[in-house]
């Protein structure tokens, strides 16, 4: 257990920073020259850090306002739903990463967020159960018209499965500025509600005594997690796991604080995507892996670990 | 209302087959206020009424003047401290961390725990007795231990009222005497109201100014301790034969005999 | 009893015989099919689309879902697939129905087995024998031809996006390959593989050929601006897919447009 004076966590800048370096060096490619290197990778490496750290501190705010440490960025069907705006941009003659492409996968999350947090809301209040229910059935739905769209449009959806998997594709410098005012916005603001999620743990009634708004904190939270998962829809697809297993990762080093533990998984899940994607360029070259499928696989074992190391400890 | 401190006025509740009728009650800052009664006779309600949390069908709570319900929750909170009978700790926070969360509401929201928090922390940890434990996750403590935590924090929360329900149950018997007098000490040194809910009558009896005592969500006594709980008074809400007496240093004790039972 | 008759007299190679009734679920074979004008085709896959006479057809499923059914209930004489892991194959058996898996043709040569094979199992052996003279025949010229080139431009085909490309051990290299062009990513020995876009930059193809359905906008991509192609120019995103990708008897014409393509000519 990590106490508030351990340096732990303040390795994790630097490691990240060599790590993204190191990075930028690895690919299929062995003897790039500096176009290669400055025009195709160094992009590729920013956008795994920013789409890293943007899944993360995403994760990290869900599981902290949900009080669920099951809880996901995509916990409110955000990923089907860019996966929806995606597979409709396709059918309708978009190009593969062109700007309707991201804007309709952007737009896609933000309906089902939206879609799931007003389905779920009651008089006055939005329960945590209904969220996550509610998530769940607009999930459902989205992936039931994606399969929908596959059967009947099948050439023109098949370039969506290497999105739904998740894949760092080279984009534009002006889709990579984007992603990454996006992900500045939601991080800022998963940051500052950090004080008043600590509080939420103690339950609604403590909560509310202690000043906390909690509705509104719920729905803040939706906002800037929403606005983090755009960015890193945008960049990398849907991936999954990484969100999820992250802020566990970044809980042990730095401890339960909500604010440390977002800060530290954002530089964690900045220096696992990027590691990933350096895996998943290199280590059948040429030919590239999808990254969601290498974070899934390593994020399986750990969490297997996470949860025999927390069954021995309570 | 000068002094500050708590008013209500005629509260009313119902629901279901439950009520509250007519409770008025007032604390000024300065004075200890115990209620009591038997079980489900609705002391919780109450208590979530008088901090805002519940809304009363009819009358009025007033903090300092001001009407609780009809303020903000961030400034509700700046007006009264409440800790509830349950809290659920989850995570794995320390105690200090876990009390310095009672110094949140004074705090804008993109602003972190200064200095000065920490200190009033340590001072309300320590007055808890808990100082040596203070950095000990909150899971690793005993249960009364982890009670003292949450009244650590409810002391320093900068708020003129406190309310608290049941604050010493799980408690060892010097603790709740230690917990009482500082319940005491901290209305009459740092000029605050203090409302608390127990089961103890022997401490009401020693510690508090003001006795309420609530029967079937009514008001059946209702003054200092002395005059507010006496046998009749006993026989009626608790239907148990008792008896006060003095001991040599003046305090007042309870001396329980048997239940009454009416046929 | 007639059916037993008819196969007896198919496997003779008999010239005149009464129609067989034929399902083809693969679009490469009903294409052969149609062009050695077997008789008679009653069904064909859902992805059948040429020729139209093919596509007005009733569609029996395709090759990874046959409706089994549906192709019991035409009564055909014979079925002819791919090769089919599942049961399916033994079903239509049970069923008394002819089933003919023929390999996927992974080359040119391949094209002519599949339409000896088919010519063979419909009693059009004959057609079969004068369409694969006339094909290798023409085929083989516009290869000498190309062969005789003094440099084979670099290409890159992308098939689907992102960057999905054909690999050495694909039927779409061949034809790169016989219409003068080097695919860049002959080395990798499957059919379909995905790639890094840094690689493609930096084998750096003279000319990509996009396929997908969905385009991928090259020019707008990082680093594109150092490729020959984008330079140049020669992206060409006009190409038929389904004409590029069949092995079928328009194979000439398919190695007409991609030469044209690669070379203007």
């Amino acid at each position: 257990m990590a106490n508030k004076n351990s340096l732990l966590p303040w390795l994790l800048p630097p490691a990240v920073a060599a790590l993204a370096a190191a990075a930028v060096f690895i690919g299929p490619v062995s003897n790039p020259d500096a176009q290669i290197l400055l025009a195709i990778r160094l992009p590729r490496v920013l956008a795994g850090l920013i789409a890293g750290a943007a899944l993360a501190g995403a994760g990290a705010l869900m599981q902290g306002v949900m009080r669920n440490p099951l809880a996901d960025p995509y916990i409110l069907g955000t990923s089907s739903g860019a996966a929806l705006g995606a597979v409709c941009a396709l059918v309708m003659g978009a190009g593969y990463g062109s700007p309707a492409f991201y804007a309709a996968a952007a737009l896609g999350g933000f309906a089902a967020t939206a879609a799931a947090y007003l389905l779920a809301r009651g008089p006055g209040r939005t329960p945590t159960v209904n969220l996550l229910l509610s998530g769940v059935v607009v999930s459902s739905f989205c992936g039931a018209a994606i399969l929908l769209f596959f059967s009947l449009r099948r050439s023109e959806s098949f370039s969506a499965l290497m999105f739904m998997m998740g894949s760092i594709t080279e984009t534009t410098p002006a889709v990579l500025a984007t992603a990454a005012a996006l992900f500045a916005a939601g991080a800022a603001g998963a940051l500052l509600m950090s004080r008043r999620i600590d509080i939420m743990s103690m339950g609604p009634e403590k909560a509310q005594s202690l000043g906390v708004n909690t509705e509104r904190l719920k729905l803040s939270a939706i906002i800037a997690g929403s606005l983090m998962c755009a960015a890193a829809v945008g960049l990398s697809g849907t991936v999954g796991f990484a969100g999820l297993i992250v802020p566990h990762a970044a809980r042990l080093i730095a401890g339960p604080s909500q604010r440390r533990m977002t800060a530290a998984s954002l530089f964690i899940g900045a220096g696992f995507l990027v590691v990933m994607d350096s895996l998943a360029r290199s280590l059948a070259a040429p030919r590239e892996l999808p990254v969601g499928a290498l974070t899934a696989m390593t994020g399986a074992p750990f969490f297997l670990w996470l949860l025999n190391r927390r069954g021995n400890h309570v | 209302m000068s002094d500050g401190g708590l008013k209500a006025d005629n509260i009313c509740f119902s629901r279901g087959n439950f009520s509250l009728e007519n409770i008025s009650l007032e604390t000024r800052c300065g004075e200890f206020l115990g209620i009591a009664g038997p079980n489900g006779c609705g002391k919780t309600t109450l208590l979530n009424i008088l901090s805002g949390l519940l809304p009363a069908q009819r009358g009025a709570v007033s903090i300092c003047g001001e009407e609780i319900l009809a303020a903000a929750p961030e400034r509700r909170a700046a007006l009264c401290a409440f800790l509830p009978a349950e809290i659920s700790a989850s995570a794995d926070f320390t105690a200090r961390e876990t009390a310095v969360m009672g110094r949140s509401p004074a705090l804008a929201w993109w602003r972190d725990y200064s200095a000065e928090d920490y200190g009033a922390v340590s001072a309300a940890l320590k007055s808890v007795g808990l100082d040596a434990a203070a950095d000990k996750p909150v899971n690793f403590l005993s249960t009364g231990e982890r009670r003292k935590v949450f009244i650590a924090q409810t002391l320093c929360q900068a708020a003129p009222v406190l309310i608290l329900d049941e604050p010493t149950a799980h408690l060892d018997l010097k603790c709740q005497l230690e917990i009482f007098g500082l319940l005491r000490e901290t209305a009459k040194k740092q000029n605050r109201a203090v409302i608390a809910v127990s089961h103890d009558i022997s401490m009401l009896l020693r510690f508090c100014d003001t006795v309420l005592l609530l029967k079937h969500g009514r008001r059946a006594a209702y003054g200092p301790p002395e005059k507010a709980v006496d046998a009749s008074a006993m026989r009626e809400v608790y239907g148990v034969d008792a008896e006060i007496c003095r001991d040599g240093a003046g305090s007042l004790h309870l001396l329980a005999k048997n239940p009454v039972y009416y046929y | 009893m007639i059916s037993l008759f008819a196969a007896l007299l198919s496997a003779a190679g008999a010239c005149a015989q009464p129609a067989q009734r034929i399902v083809s679920l693969l679009p490469s074979d009903t294409e052969i099919l149609f062009a050695l004008q077997a008789q008679k085709v009653v069904a064909v896959s859902d992805f059948c689309d040429y020729p139209c006479n093919a596509a007005k057809l009733p569609k029996a499923g395709d090759y990874y879902n046959p409706n089994i059914e549906k192709i019991v209930a035409l009564k055909p004489d014979m079925v002819f697939t791919g090769p089919w892991k599942n049961n399916a194959a033994q079903r239509l058996r049970n069923a008394g129905i002819k089933v003919v898996e023929i390999p996927e043709s992974r080359s040119i040569a391949d094209i002519y087995s599949a339409i000896t094979a088919i010519g063979g199992e419909t009693g059009r052996s004959r057609q079969a024998q004068e369409l694969v003279k006339g094909l290798s025949a023409k085929i083989g010229a516009l290869a000498a031809k190309n062969a005789a080139l003094k440099r084979k431009p670099r290409v890159y085909v992308e098939l689907d996006s992102p960057h999905w490309t054909a690999g050495g051990g694909s039927y779409l290299n061949d034809m790169i390959e016989k219409a003068g062009g080097a695919n860049i990513f002959s080395d990798l020995p499957e059919s379909y593989a995905r790639v890094a876009w840094e690689t493609v930059a930096a084998r750096n193809p003279e000319i990509i050929i996009s396929l997908s359905a969905a385009k991928t906008d090259f020019v707008s991509l990082p680093g594109a601006a150092g490729i020959a192609a984008v330079k140049n120019k020669r992206i060409v995103s006009d190409l038929d897919r389904n004409l590029l990708t069949r092995p079928s008897p328009r194979v000439y014409q398919a190695l007409r447009a991609l030469s044209k393509a690669l070379h203007g000519k």
